[in-house]
């Protein structure tokens, strides 16, 4: 069988070549990189448009974090307004402008733990909890919904792998999530975990191996459930 | 078993990374066990419902605005609650709504207001007392208008919730100014009520309300 090492596969870097359509994202994300660091630089220095521009450019992904550290009732638009306090009071504290998504990154996790110690439940919490919410929930998506549009069935089976991602280790759980807002590449969220890009596909490609045997072991169960066996009915 | 070689191979498929070299590996494995389209394909699908899922979630992110921050910059933008004429109401409606969101990182600076009441700020016992006062403090004035406005009939109270619409460090850096709009209902007799429809020919035309047909709406607020 012909097979690669891991080795070999580690990173399209150490393959020694790139292809046509990772060498101009490289490119892209080289320009985007050096724009970013000058906005956060202007920022930390207190300049208010650069503020304005860095919040908006990584909301996003703020969001991404909360989701993969926020206990499941919090509403990702409460602790982003949370989060948005924290960055005007604080980003001119931060040393080191280039730092600035690591620093940020910090700041949900700690918003979503604060939630999480706080164990206040909020509205959300029926809206976005049990499956009995899931048909209204699916009806307000409203102006929220941004991707094509789904079946009941695709929703639900998105909410179930959502979960099913909070079983994930953090260090795979966020990768992944990050991975599914689709403008960022394995380089920025590199960045923003202050990890090797190698290292983050590593994870993400792991992480979808997980959720999917997740995902797999939980249909078993339903069938199970279906045709009336019990956990000892499988052999 | 955990395969990582397999895995990553899948993951760039995925990602749209895979080069020739990815590719030529994938179908490699794939002719010695067919197994593997079928782990691509369902790793395909997981990927889209999932990539939905959190771009629905984060996709609220987009209405989460900073706090403005004074700077001379910032001091030249109008004021948030100076809504555009051409905005509708129900967009009004959401942006304050929007705003409502930071009621919670507000709320203590908020405490002071109180629940219904109005802070004195002195001279007020004055005016309530129908004394004149040479310096009379807006609150003051606003209590006089609810009280007097109280006894005319033409004032029923004000509303207790405050909607927080804004949150602005103070621009001498000691704290944060807080806009939020305040509601008082007021109350005003009229001989009869009309209804506005469209008749036949598609114009506009009162029709009067008899008592029995006029629903009570609206009920006294608690204040």
């Amino acid at each position: 069988m012909q097979h690669q090492g891991v080795e070999d596969l580690a990173g399209p870097d150490q393959r020694g070549g790139l292809s046509d359509a990772a060498a101009a994202e490289l490119a892209a994300a080289d320009a985007a990189r050096a724009r970013a660091d000058r906005i956060a630089e202007a920022a930390v220095c207190g300049d208010a448009h650069a503020l304005n521009e860095l919040w908006n450019s990584n909301r996003r992904w703020v969001a991404a974090i909360l989701l993969a550290h926020k206990p499941r009732w919090a509403d990702v638009e409460d602790l982003l307004q949370e989060v948005a306090m924290s960055m005007v009071r604080k980003v001119g504290e931060v040393r080191d402008p280039k730092a600035v998504r690591p620093w940020l990154r910090t700041v949900a996790i700690n918003v979503a733990h604060a939630a999480a110690r706080s164990g206040k439940r909020r509205e959300s919490d029926e809206r976005m909890g049990g499956a009995e919410g899931t048909e209204d929930a699916f009806e307000g998506r409203g102006r929220d919904h941004e991707a094509a549009p789904e079946s009941l069935a695709e929703y639900e089976q998105g909410r179930l792998l959502m979960q099913l991602a909070e079983q994930l280790p953090d260090g795979y759980r966020e990768p992944l999530l990050l991975k599914a807002i689709h403008d960022l590449s394995y380089r920025e969220i590199g960045e923003i975990l202050d990890l090797p890009e190698t290292t983050i596909e590593t994870r993400i490609a792991r992480g979808r191996r997980q959720l999917r045997e997740l995902a797999a072991a939980r249909e078993r169960e339903e069938e199970d459930r279906r045709l009336g066996l019990g956990s000892a009915g499988r052999v | 078993m955990a395969d990582t070689d397999l895995d990553i191979l899948v993951s760039r498929v995925i990602d749209g990374r895979a080069g020739s070299s990815d590719w030529s590996a994938l179908e490699a494995r794939a002719s010695a066990d067919a197994g593997v389209w079928k782990e691509l394909a369902l790793a395909q699908r997981d990927h889209a419902v999932l990539t939905a899922a959190v771009r629905r979630e984060t996709a609220k992110a987009e209405a989460v605005r900073l706090p403005r921050v004074a700077t001379p910059a910032a001091a030249e933008i109008p004021p948030t609650f100076a809504f555009p004429k051409t905005v509708s109401v129900a967009a009004r409606a959401r942006s304050v709504g929007t705003w409502a969101g930071w009621a919670a990182a507000a709320a203590m600076a908020l405490a002071f207001v109180g629940r219904g009441t109005v802070p004195m700020l002195g001279g007020s016992e004055g005016v309530r007392a129908g004394l004149t006062s040479q310096i009379e403090s807006a609150a003051d004035l606003f209590n006089r208008y609810l009280d007097t406005g109280k006894k005319a009939g033409t004032v029923v109270g004000e509303t207790p919730d405050r909607k927080v619409i804004d949150v602005v460090p103070a621009a001498d850096g000691h704290g944060y100014d807080i806009f939020y709009l305040r509601g008082v209902v007021e109350k005003q007799r009229v001989d009869n009520l009309y209804r506005f429809t469209t008749d036949e020919t598609g114009q506009q035309a009162p029709v009067q309300l008899v008592p029995e047909q006029t629903p009570r709406k609206f009920r006294k607020p608690a204040v």
